[in-house]
């Protein structure tokens, strides 16, 4: 099978070659450097992804979290996502193929974010309850003083992440990771990543396992879809709980 | 019956793997010039030396890089104990113990996956840099050397990790 040239020679080789047979070239050296440029891209996808959350929050905190600066960021955000994703938008848009009638695989795409939003909110109230120093972690509570605040808050947290996440992480970063590893280990350093850009560390306990579970979808079906539906419908839920939870606490 | 003899298969007498064909001089699998010049095969084994001592200096960067999450782990616990022992809240102690056994847990992993263990724990460390910054700023200044020299090591490793097979 003839699938790879020498780019010292020309010739032909076998897709399998580490060094052309006619001059000696090697041709895995070029692999060594594309793996050093996707490492390198890695991190700075992670660096300005934390640059930008740090940002947002000294600068949030400044403006008293109006609904104007939440506008504005969430742009940028989105803005840096879709920056990056252009670079690899090739790969990127085959992820957005419906994927085929697959009756068992929607209907779990629709349970699993039950039992992950109520385990969600299970273990941050066991982790609540334990402390009276961490900060409150109720989602809706950051919107509760807008004009339609639900409705806001249903966009900001369940609409827009389960889009744009999914595109950052389960698409550019994935598609990255797969190159320098296996696809095992690329759905855990997935998961980790995603898990860390939530910030409080003991979010890591359950966004990890929810990111697995995404990271799984994404590698078995080859598509962003059922991580879309999966985060949107968890999202929703997470908020719905929280809404319930601060009413009831007002 | 029609006697077919079968051309003989040509080996590389460094690796030990199948020639594609007799006009080939180089193996395809290992680049040692077996139908080669002799300068040839005095150049294949001085490269050959050349990236043994690369390979060498690449373990002894990873290695490195390894011991600086050892080093993490048992400063973040340490600093955990400290933190419960003032404050007397299980909650800071039960996250600084988090990030000891993630620490802990990246550096074993890095002896199979190094590259892949040693980005996680560059990643995590700047997570912990940024954090605390969040709620102290002057943090961000505090210990600059020792943070610049972290990252430089866990660096340096992941690089060193790429150039070798994960």
């Amino acid at each position: 099978m003839i699938d790879i040239t020498c780019k010292n020679c020309g010739k032909n080789l076998d897709v399998n070659s580490r060094f052309c047979s006619s001059c000696g070239n090697q041709i895995s050296k070029n692999s060594e450097i594309g793996k050093e440029l996707t490492i390198s891209k890695i991190i700075w996808f992670y660096v300005v992804m934390i640059i930008f959350l740090i940002t947002s929050v000294f600068t949030q905190e400044k403006l008293d979290y109006s609904i104007y600066s939440e506008i504005t960021f969430e742009f940028i955000f989105i803005l840096i996502v879709l920056l990056f994703s252009l670079s690899n938008y090739k790969e990127i848009i085959q992820l957005y193929r419906i994927p085929k009638k697959r009756y068992i695989q929607y209907t779990l795409a629709f349970l699993i974010p039950f039992v992950s939003s109520f385990s969600v909110s299970f273990f941050i109230d066991l982790v609540e309850n334990l402390s009276d120093s961490l900060i409150s972690t109720n989602m809706y509570a950051d919107y509760a003083s807008y004009k339609y605040s639900l409705s806001i808050a249903f966009v900001f947290i369940a609409v827009l992440p389960a889009i744009f996440e999914e595109l950052a992480f389960r698409g550019y970063l994935y598609n990255l990771l797969k190159k320098i590893s296996s696809e095992k280990t690329t759905i855990i350093a997935t998961a980790f990543i995603f898990a860390l850009v939530h910030f409080p560390f003991l979010s890591l306990i359950w966004i990890f396992p929810f990111g697995l579970i995404l990271g799984y979808f994404r590698m078995k079906y080859k598509t962003l879809w059922f991580g879309m539906i999966i985060h949107f419908i968890h999202n929703l839920i997470v908020l719905l709980i929280d809404f319930y939870d601060y009413n009831q606490l007002s | 019956m029609e006697n077919l003899i079968e051309p003989k298969k040509l080996t590389c007498s460094h690796c030990k793997n199948l020639i594609e064909s007799s006009e080939a001089i180089f193996c395809n699998h290992c680049g040692f010039p077996e139908n080669g010049t002799k300068e040839q095969k005095g150049k294949f084994y001085g490269q050959l030396a050349i990236k043994k001592n690369r390979n060498i200096d690449a373990k002894d960067k990873i290695k490195s890089a390894r011991n600086t999450l050892f080093i993490l782990a048992g400063i973040v616990a340490i600093f955990g104990l400290l933190a419960y022992s003032t404050h007397q809240d299980i909650l800071i102690l039960g996250i600084n113990f988090l990030l000891s056994l993630i620490y802990l847990t990246l550096a074993f992993w890095s002896e199979k996956k190094p590259m892949m263990a040693l980005l996680i724990g560059l990643l995590l460390y700047i997570t912990t840099i940024a954090i605390t910054a969040i709620f102290e700023p002057t943090t961000l200044i505090k210990g600059v050397i020792w943070k610049i020299l972290i990252v430089g090591y866990l660096g340096k490793g992941i690089y060193s990790a790429s150039s070798i097979k994960d």
